[in-house]
């Protein structure tokens, strides 16, 4: 079993160790998730997108079971499938967690970058990550309602989210051990296969430095933008995971779980 | 291979009523102060930004093909200075460009995994054709008071007004570069039939003619007080784009006027 603490990104255990600091916080999101939202997206989820099961689509289901074994999640959490150009996934809920994955994967990831992308929800999911989501959706959809500007909660969920995909790409490592397809992943879509064939590592990383390296005024542009995003850059997050890589960590986690992973 | 027309200013190919809405907002010194103000800003901290550090940077060793395609077009269409290719994952055939000064281009990847290279010509002279007419200026100014009209509604709309219209307006030139950089009058018409929604497996055996008299048929029927301001409206409130039949009855125009003729006639 990959333990947790094995790919939890420092930000986003800060940040789940700050939401759980909170006094009952969790158990009255927990009350608020049973009793309203999660029952309502069950039906929405139910009435609307195809759930994956082993009769829908066996294979999808035994990467879930798969993913589950090497994370140790005991209870699977349903799967549903909807039409999106997006190339996605989204976890939520805390009682009875859900994934919705976006039609795309299905059609461009082969069968081993498909499961080591799916894998990563459930280590998400593992690691306490159906929490944002839901808090996510429930300030999307009440936000509005509340007294105070909803960008004061969305902002510090924002930066949550965005720290939990540099778990997720660490998660999608340790499940799969291989670092290329792992960076593959991340943007994946973003070009026609045969372009990023052709595109080597380097050249990314070249990419990234430029874009990492950019500055003043620019620099002030580029910080607005991150904060208005649930979503982390791209060149971010290739540049933690090869960090991760370079910097020994994984290979020492590696180390220290061996037989585990 | 599309031939270069040397000395080609995109004022030869201007729709009048581009060049029209264009002295009529530059008229107005606050938006030409703030357009200026946001060119700079746009042009080289916002999309930029994001193409940078979300897409994938198009070179000659991972994309020839587009390469050569940009070549092509940026050669047919005679302008020289460089321009930066992006790719980033949109289900779409509209190509963006940011920047007058290092202007960059990001193509979406249903374009590129989809489109024949005559239609992908065509997005690029249009690409080409903004860079070279300096109109990214006016397309930033838009961009900018869309996000000033969630501020402040009623005051952003009315702001966008004229800068809708010259929009709409200069779409009609930028159509007119997309078909002098790939050259092909049939792959121009069609690519604005795709607009229109036809899938691409059927856009090569629409009947064009039968477009057109759809076109003719329903800007000939009188029309009631509710459909005759429905359709201002409509126009008024599409603010950032020309409807896609007028584009096509546009292109349809210009090239049976002999205007494109003339151009490629006096610049080979």
């Amino acid at each position: 079993m990959i333990p947790v603490k094995s790919y939890l990104y420092p930000g986003d255990e800060a940040a789940i160790q700050t939401v759980n600091s909170i006094p009952g916080f969790e158990k009255l999101l927990a009350f608020i998730s049973q009793n309203s939202v999660e029952r309502y997206y069950d039906i929405v989820y139910t009435s609307t997108y195809l759930k994956l099961t082993e009769k829908t689509a066996p294979e999808i289901h035994a990467m879930y079971q798969r993913a589950c074994q090497r994370f140790g999640v005991e209870k699977m959490p349903d799967i549903y499938l909807h039409r999106s150009y997006d190339c996605s996934t989204f976890l939520f809920g805390m009682e009875s967690p859900k994934i919705m994955i976006s039609s795309s994967l299905l059609e461009l990831l082969p069968p081993q970058e498909l499961e080591t992308f799916l894998a990563s929800d459930v280590a998400a999911m593992k690691a306490g990550h159906g929490m944002i989501g839901l808090l996510l959706m429930v300030v999307n959809s009440f936000g509005g309602a509340l007294p105070i500007s909803s960008g004061l909660l969305t902002y510090p969920l924002y930066q949550w989210k965005r720290q939990s995909y540099y778990t997720y790409d660490r998660a999608r490592l340790l499940f799969c051990g291989d670092f290329d397809l792992t960076a593959r992943l991340i943007g994946c879509g973003e070009a026609p296969e045969d372009i990023m064939e052709q595109t080597p590592f380097e050249e990314r990383m070249r990419q990234n430095a430029e874009f990492l390296q950019i500055s003043g005024t620019a620099g002030a542009a580029k910080a607005l933008q991150t904060l208005s995003t649930a979503r982390p850059w791209n060149a971010s997050r290739l540049t933690e995971l090869y960090n991760w890589v370079e910097s020994g960590t994984y290979q020492t986690v590696k180390e220290a779980n061996d037989g585990l992973l | 291979m599309p031939e270069t027309l040397y000395g080609l200013d995109v004022s030869e190919f201007r729709h009048p009523a581009d060049r029209a809405a264009q002295e009529a907002v530059e008229k107005v010194v606050l938006v030409n102060k703030l357009g200026q103000a946001l060119e700079d800003f746009e042009n080289l901290y916002q999309d930029r930004i994001k193409f940078l550090g979300d897409n994938v940077r198009l070179t000659e060793r991972n994309a020839p093909r587009m390469i050569g395609l940009l070549e092509q077009a940026k050669e047919a269409l005679d302008y020289q200075g460089d321009m930066e290719l992006f790719v980033g994952r949109r289900y779409s055939f509209r190509i963006e460009v940011v920047g007058d000064r290092n202007p960059t281009v990001l193509l979406p990847d249903a374009a590129i995994r989809q489109l024949p290279d005559p239609y992908l010509l065509f997005l690029l002279g249009q690409a080409v054709t903004m860079v070279k007419g300096r109109v990214l200026k006016v397309i930033h100014l838009a961009d900018g008071f869309g996000s000033f009209t969630e501020m402040v509604p009623l005051a952003g709309k009315v702001l966008q007004l004229p800068l809708g219209i010259y929009l709409r307006k200069m779409q009609l030139t930028i159509d007119r570069g997309g078909l002098l950089a790939c050259q092909d009058y049939d792959t121009a018409m069609r690519y604005l039939t795709l607009l229109a929604g036809i899938p691409l497996k059927d856009v090569a055996s629409v009947d064009l003619d039968a477009r057109m008299e759809q076109i003719h048929f329903s800007d000939t029927q009188e029309k009631d007080l509710v459909e005759s301001w429905g359709h201002v409206g409509g126009t008024v409130f599409n603010h950032r784009r020309a409807w896609s039949n007028e584009r096509f009855v546009e292109m349809y125009n210009w090239y049976a006027s002999g205007e494109y003729g003339k151009i490629i006639q006096a610049h080979t």
